[in-house]
């Protein structure tokens, strides 16, 4: 009985521990709904009053604006607390007159994709996240962020310096939802980096078959037969253990030798209608090229991310060839920013063998396109919408966005017939994290700027120029890149893409297997791959630009 | 006499509380931490038979999974009508199944022959270079193995081919790869996993051994008739919980070893949902991560029930 009693009051104390919790729980989200209150208060009259004055054209600085927030943007590389006390913060403090804390997304895409959406998902205190265009549309379509077309309008820069080009790419149902950030300037990221000094012993100890070595007169390419013949030399002279050529894990499309067999990007214009890579005429060819490069022992592909990839094997030197991004230039080539190695160079692309030497056959897969999108959650009140749109639109001032872009003239960049050079290392040490700090960009200034930043590194500087020497000759963009959103494709897209690439490693790099590209169309159908491909098409055949988008024409 | 027993035990459960009563406050925060963390997230569970909610867009993230559309089994339907998932459920069973029965046993005869080491140097430093694996992240272990079993450069191929055998690509070939894991697996835990049954073996009564020994039992007679029985009871309680992690084949191990090379033999459960549902869309599907999760559990759930019912049956041992 007394047993009972006891259970009884056991089960009382539970219970009431479980209330405690919860009330403790529940509590902690009224204190932040109270100060939130207490922020905005005074602004909710504002609110109203701006609505009876409707009509007439309305500047930011006539909106109610919180003066303080917190900002989520792309990973730095450097601790939180260090980023906030860079020189440029404060530079962008006393310009906007914002306080602003900046937090970082993770350097790993997938733990950056995951804060991103638990910053969605549990109403985070971020009143404006910087996110790629994929995590944009996908944002978009689910309804979670706050329509800014009417601070916008009210701005002085951001409607001047960012085409409506632009605009058009974040805007939905009339309403704009984001700051669209363009890419500098057409370029090419990607580069075969190979070593010269093998190259030139191959030629001298082969007079009669000479590989012609990839220069401005060829446009820095190579044709598909001499490359092979420069990698089975190749394989002769690397260290035990190591191959011709390194292949980075996943990368299956190769930017650099794609064109070769006439595919321009991975979505590209075949008779009028956008096609997959796999869907285009001359991946077949392409395929039994790699393939044969992979049977003959040439390739070492990086399996895991744990095997190393392409930058890593040329730094150790244990392979003669690899595809690396430029930012990558300096790792391979030399510690020191003012020095490069003259054993290597830069394929910009491979050729067809009929084209041999003509730069004017040359063509590489090139991007520009809107690359980030700042945008301010639906949780976010009016008030911190506007903040945040006039602290990007301050941020776009002329003169203050250069100086916030590249310093000052003189002590971190040189000006020298119209192009800006960086000193060194100060440019590196005061300007290094200045481009985490664009929200929108001058679409025509930047251009130029953006070209002092590659030029961050000797190194960097040589293989820039080489991988986009005559670009605007050579570069084919992918339409996809400026495309709005589009249902299926941002739905089913990157699934399918994921699980043909990954089927195409297994045929590729791997001995005893061997798929017909009908059995990877059939990978890309089975997910959803007709309806992407008819739900592109129906934008792209409507799309008013379509015929003025690429300047270059397919070879 | 059996039901006298049970009887009476019920009887001082009551007369324990009233004994002991304040002791059962210790007992507070463990019950609240299993309702708060354990009963509570079983709510979540509706999303199982749900639309995937709108986290993002919904003004709390409960509003979004309450104002989502039922859709009955449409989930599992989904889950359940796709070849790579069954692949994947195949490999998960079969890995896990491998680990069991070859990673198991191996702890406790090395328990056993660890305990009848003389040397108490040698005995400690082994024990301990055998529990510092078990500290070694996957990321980390999965870094030194790859880099061992490497086809150009690593030592096993070196070896292989110094002993006149060609070259093998261990972890990327669907024919090694779950040896790999169960292999990894193994030097990983077995380590660790033996101070259980060296904790058991401790508390077994000596003087059945020396009483043993006087009779002129041989050590193996020892630890056959002896050390084995005495044990026995913990080994089923470990099997027991073992079994309950079947349809968990090791998703952090398997994922630092993955390549789609080995997608037929090693794409397990886990590695499947994080590629398509994780990593190629923003928006986490949880409705069908949740209906993956409550079809584990009900498996799991079963196979323990089922072990601790034929462990009862066998053993006269049970969890409960």
């Amino acid at each position: 009985m007394k047993g009972k009693k006891i259970a009884k009051v056991l089960t009382m104390l539970l219970i009431l521990a479980t209330m405690f919790s919860m009330v403790g729980c529940s509590k902690k989200g009224e204190e932040d709904n109270t100060e939130t209150k207490t922020e905005t208060s005074g602004k909710t009259e504002t609110a109203e009053t701006s609505k009876e004055g409707e009509g007439t054209a309305k500047a930011l600085a006539d909106y109610e604006k919180v003066n303080t927030f917190k900002y989520f943007g792309m990973g730095s590389g450097v601790e939180t607390d260090q980023f906030n006390n860079s020189p440029t913060a404060q530079l962008v403090k006393e310009h906007t007159g914002y306080d602003v804390y900046y937090d970082q997304a993770p350097a790993d895409p997938i733990d950056a994709q995951t804060a991103i959406t638990n910053i969605f998902m549990l109403k985070s205190d971020y009143q404006a996240v910087k996110v790629s265009k994929e995590q944009f549309y996908t944002l978009l379509e689910m309804d979670a962020l706050l329509p800014i077309t009417e601070y916008v309008n009210a701005s002085t820069n951001l409607k001047e310096v960012i085409t409506d080009f632009g605009w058009q790419t974040a805007t939905k149902d009339g309403e704009i939802y984001a700051i669209p950030q363009k890419n500098a300037r057409l370029a090419s990221n990607t580069a075969i980096a190979f070593r010269l000094d093998w190259l030139n012993e191959y030629n001298t100890a082969n007079p009669n078959a000479q590989i012609p070595v990839p220069s401005k007169e060829n446009n820095y390419s190579m044709t598909l037969s001499d490359f092979k013949t420069m990698l089975t030399y190749f394989a002769t002279k690397v260290p035990a253990g190591g191959k011709a050529m390194a292949i980075d894990v996943q990368t299956v499309y190769q930017e650099n030798i794609l064109p070769a067999f006439g595919i321009y990007n991975e979505w590209a214009e075949v008779d009028g209608k956008l096609e997959y890579a796999i869907n285009q005429p001359g991946f077949e060819d392409y395929m039994k090229y790699m393939e044969d490069l992979f049977d003959n022992g040439l390739i070492q592909y990086q399996a895991t991310a744990n095997d190393a990839g392409a930058a890593k094997s040329l730094q150790a030197r244990t392979v003669g060839a690899g595809r690396i991004p430029h930012w990558n230039a300096a790792t391979i080539e030399a510690t020191d920013t003012a020095a490069t190695d003259d054993s290597i160079s830069y394929i910009q692309a491979l050729v067809p063998d009929e084209s041999k030497g003509d730069p004017n056959a040359v063509r590489v897969f090139a991007q520009q396109g809107y690359g980030f999108y700042t945008v301010i959650p639906k949780y976010s009140t009016p008030e911190q919408a506007a903040a945040v749109i006039d602290w990007a639109d301050k941020k776009l001032d002329k003169d203050f966005f250069l100086e916030m872009v590249l310093g000052t003239e003189g002590e971190t960049y040189t000006v020298e017939n119209g192009e800006y050079y960086p000193i060194l290392p100060t440019f590196d040490e005061k300007q290094g994290l200045a481009d985490k700090f664009m929200d929108g960009i001058r679409e025509d200034d930047y251009a130029t700027y953006w070209l002092c930043r590659t030029r961050k590194t000797e190194a960097q500087d040589k293989m820039f120029s080489i991988a986009n020497y005559n670009i605007e000759k050579t570069g084919i963009q992918n339409p996809i890149t400026v495309m709005p959103p589009n249902t299926a494709y941002d739905t089913y897209y990157t699934a399918a893409n994921i699980e043909v690439k990954d089927t195409l490693v297994t045929t590729l790099f791997e001995k005893g297997t061997s798929l017909s590209v009908d059995d990877i169309k059939a990978v890309f159908n089975g997910l959803q791959g007709e309806e992407i491909t008819a739900s592109v098409n129906e934008w792209y055949q409507n799309w008013e630009l379509k015929d003025s988008f690429n300047a270059v024409e397919p070879r | 006499m059996k039901k006298m027993k049970e009887k009476k035990v019920k009887v001082s459960f009551g007369e324990q509380l009233k004994r002991n009563g304040n002791l059962f406050i210790f007992y507070i925060p463990a019950v609240l931490f299993a309702i708060l963390f354990y009963y509570t997230p079983m709510l979540g569970l509706v999303m199982a038979f749900k639309e995937n909610p709108n986290l993002f867009g919904s003004s709390s993230a409960l509003a979004g999974i309450l104002e989502a559309n039922w859709v009955g089994l449409k989930n599992f339907k989904t889950i359940f009508s796709n070849p790579q998932v069954l692949n994947a459920l195949r490999n998960t069973l079969i890995i896990s199944t491998m680990k069991i029965l070859i990673v198991f046993p191996i702890p406790i005869v090395l328990a056993i022959l660890i305990s009848e080491m003389k040397g108490k140097i040698v005995k400690k430093s082994l024990q301990l270079t055998m529990y510092l694996p078990y500290f070694l992240s996957w990321a980390t272990i999965g870094g030194i193995f790859i880099a061992i079993l490497n086809k150009e450069t690593g030592l096993v191929n070196n070896i292989l081919e110094w002993l006149g055998h060609g070259r093998f690509n261990f972890v990327t070939s669907n024919a090694s790869f779950r040896s790999v894991i169960v292999s990894t697996t193994a030097w990983k835990d077995i380590g660790w996993s033996t101070i259980t049954y060296l904790a058991a073996i401790t508390a077994l009564d000596r003087n059945q051994i020396e009483a043993a020994k006087i009779d002129g039992a041989s050590k193996w007679q020892q630890i056959k008739y002896i050390t084995l029985p005495g044990i026995m009871p913990v080994v089923a309680v470990m099997f027991i919980l073992r079994i309950g992690f079947l349809m968990d084949a090791g998703f952090e191990q398997v994922f630092v070893f993955y390549s789609p090379f080995v997608q037929e033999t090693g794409d397990i459960l886990g590695t499947y949902t994080y590629r398509l549902i994780r990593q190629s869309a923003l928006i986490p599907q949880y409705a069908l991560s949740t209906a993956v999760g409550f079809f584990n559990s009900i498996v799991a759930l079963m196979l323990v029930v089922g072990g601790n019912f034929i462990s009862k049956k066998f053993f006269n041992k049970g969890i409960w």
